[in-house]
């Protein structure tokens, strides 16, 4: 039971020293790809939010590998966004 | 009584009794937290913006992000003004009642509204010009806390036991950087690579009397013979009158370009190339240094007790010490402590721009307290353990140096030579700070380019934003007198904290919810800052701006004290402003809420 609680414990404070070291890099690292999958996806269906550019038998012949992201991409780029939400994740308090 | 032992059992207590019998009693009874009820993250998980994150992860990481400099600076100010008993006072105070409550609520309106901030919640519940109103307050908020802490940083390089540490920081920052994201080096080789060498160099520039410190002082004295009575004076009215005028050498201004230098660099480069290393680095120094000197603290009452007993005075007085008095200011215990002591108590800067990423990642309602609460309640702790080492330091000394001999004090109980100790208490000091400075930076350019960037598009240019807040921060730095700039910066965060519980309090009242336990930290705080607001601009006029407007030599103090004392009236304005919208909306829902309460689905 101890030995149990004390394991309990070990783990919290593992997280915890993740969440304050290591977690802010996972966090910048799954916004640059997020940067660099609104890129790939604006190139493919940017003509579902009206800005087109590949030509639509290019894009229909990609549109099954991302057609899942889809609705989850448009609610990103759509959303409307605090001006300094660029900068929250990385910034810290004063 | 007076010891370390004593203010940790307080601090302690207090955390126990505000967290477990109020705090958790209004997440269970007024937000009715919901462990089955879906949060944006789960929601919406994209696997960017909405992660849900395990609380103890998100805990840690909410906790660095709004730990800095403020619960440090704030906390050894107010206790060199009034001493430690008021200052503990009211960090205990303000954290049980409203420090917990202003971050709390902030996640959980975020959560609660899709993970829209609180700016855009104002702007929906409150007025569209909130927001705008809100940019604007931002701005020179920033501008003031980069004033405060781009003075501090620019002080404490002069001193030869610093520099190294602060230049090794930035080459292994990028270091960092370039080892983590280009070469996909392993985090822990990055770690000990850098903090390692970090570390190391803080400790290699120790000694004052030893070759690396005499260097930095043979330099400061080049520079400073160059001008040698100075490049122009700033007054300081909480020194003796003989000693008021405070000459800025040439050293210093040397020193707060290479700080601008340093966080250029942090402004204008992508975040993952410096400015994220840097703070990375900078964490780590200061982490050390907070959890080991907080060991210290409470072991030196056990094995160190002359380190352990206070040697500041537990009151000093209402209006301040004596030197103050004589100067003329006013520093009245009420408002000026509460907006001094700043975010170890309450931070609006938190509630508004730092709890929508935790927001987005929050995976279960019932998190939301741990992390968003728990986080500010250690916050309060940082604040203690500043407190605690300028009491316990034994030579009265500017604010960073007692805090840096306080932190030495209680490393020597491990057996670290008082030296090293303290110059790791500088180091950890000038890290915690100038990280904050580059962000702010970096901020204040973003702020710029929203604000102005669709009437001038050069304003979105990066170096433009940059240069331009650095220009206003060096203006505000040379002419300004620090303690006003940081009871200003003080009372524009404690304000940003009234209006993001004002936001709050309109919300409850628009979901029927009894918003007491938001609105009354919200009329007090409001008050309080206005309050210090006008104390502020009455002690810049009276104190600065009336005494050398018309004196040879003195135009730039007073273009200076006019344009703070300006700063202070927009703010003032700013804050009315939005308080008025914030009455009327507040009235409109108590009478018209826009939603019934649901009651909670059972588990």
């Amino acid at each position: 039971m101890l030995l149990a609680r004390l394991a309990g414990l070990a783990r919290t404070l593992r997280e915890i020293f993740y969440g304050a070291t290591g977690y802010e890099f996972e966090r910048q690292a799954a916004r640059l790809r997020g940067d660099l999958e609104n890129l790939f996806l604006f190139m493919i269906v940017g003509d579902t939010l009206g800005v087109p550019i590949l030509p639509p038998y290019y894009a229909l012949r990609l549109v099954p590998y991302v057609i899942e992201t889809l609705p989850l991409w448009h609610r990103r780029v759509l959303r409307e966004k605090h001006p300094l939400e660029s900068e929250e994740f990385d910034l810290h308090g004063v | 009584m007076n010891n370390t032992l004593m203010a940790i059992v307080l601090g302690a207590i207090a955390i126990f009794v505000g967290y477990r019998f109020y705090a958790m009693r209004i997440d269970r009874e007024v937000i009715r937290s919901n462990a089955n009820k879906a949060t944006p993250a789960r929601l919406y998980m994209d696997g960017v913006d909405f992660v849900p994150t395990s609380r103890n992860v998100l805990y840690g990481y909410h906790f660095k992000s709004i730990a800095a400099a403020g619960p440090i600076v704030g906390a050894i100010t107010a206790g060199a003004l009034w001493g430690w008993v008021p200052s503990i006072i009211w960090l205990a105070l303000g954290v049980m009642f409203m420090g917990w409550a202003s971050d709390y609520s902030a996640i959980v309106v975020a959560v609660r509204n899709d993970g829209n901030s609180l700016s855009a919640t104002a702007h929906r519940l409150i007025h569209p010009r909130t927001r705008q109103i809100l940019l604007l307050f931002i701005f020179f908020y920033l501008l003031l806390v980069a004033g405060a802490f781009g003075n501090i940083v620019a002080g404490v390089l002069v001193d030869p036991r610093v520099p190294l540490g602060i230049l090794a920081l930035a080459l292994l920052g990028l270091l960092g950087g370039q080892m983590l994201y280009r070469w996909r080096s392993d985090l822990v080789l990055v770690t000990v690579i850098t903090v390692g060498g970090t570390l190391l160099a803080v400790l290699l520039n120790a000694d004052e009397n030893g070759p690396v410190a005499s260097v930095w002082k043979g330099f400061n004295g080049a520079l400073n013979a160059l001008a040698p009575n100075g490049i122009t004076t700033v007054l300081n009215p909480t020194l003796p009158a003989a000693a008021q005028n405070v000459p800025v050498t040439v050293s210093f201004v040397f020193w707060l370009l290479a700080l601008f230098a340093f966080c250029y660099a942090g402004a204008v480069l992508p975040i993952w190339r410096y400015a994220q290393p840097v703070n990375y680095i900078g964490f780590w120094l200061t982490a050390l240094t907070i959890v080991l000197g907080g060991l210290g603290a409470l072991l030196a009452f056990f094995l160190r007790p002359d380190i352990a007993v206070f040697k500041l005075p537990g009151y000093i007085g209402f209006m301040g010490p004596q030197a103050v008095i004589d100067s003329g200011a006013l520093q009245p215990l009420w408002p000026m402590l509460f907006v001094t002591i700043a975010c170890g108590a309450i931070s609006g800067w938190h509630a508004l721009i730092g709890s929508v990423g935790t927001a987005r990642q929050i995976e279960n309602e019932t998190d939301m307290l741990p992390v968003g609460g728990g986080a500010m309640f250690s916050e309060f702790a940082l604040g203690v353990l500043s407190l605690l080492a300028l009491a316990t330091a034994s030579q009265p000394a500017a604010g960073a140096a007692m805090f840096a001999a306080g932190i030495g004090g209680f490393l020597s109980v491990f057996g670290l030579p008082v030296a090293y100790g303290t110059a790791i208490g500088f180091a950890a000091f000038v890290v915690i700070v100038i990280t904050v400075v580059q962000l702010v930076f970096r901020v204040m350019r973003v702020t710029l380019a929203e604000g102005l960037g669709d009437r001038n598009p050069a304003f979105r240019n990066i170096h433009v934003g940059t240069l331009i807040s650095m220009a206003a921060t060096f203006l505000l730095v040379i002419t300004g007198t620090w303690v006003y700039i940081w009871q200003l910066f003080g009372a524009a965060n404690q304000l940003m904290a009234s209006l993001s519980l004002l936001v709050v309090t309109v919300w409850l009242a628009a979901s029927r919810r009894n918003p007491l336990y938001a609105a009354v930290p919200t009329v007090f705080m409001y008050i309080t800052t206005m309050a210090a607001t006008l104390v502020t601009a009455y002690n810049l006029y009276a104190t600065v701006f009336a005494r050398q407007i018309g004196q040879p030599g003195r135009e730039i103090a007073v273009v200076g004290s006019l344009l703070t004392i300006v700063i202070a009236i927009v703010l003032f304005v700013a804050a009315i402003m939005i308080g008025v919208d914030g009455v009327r909306a507040y009235q409109k829902y108590r009478e018209s809420p826009l939603e019934p309460v649901a009651a909670p689905a059972s588990a």
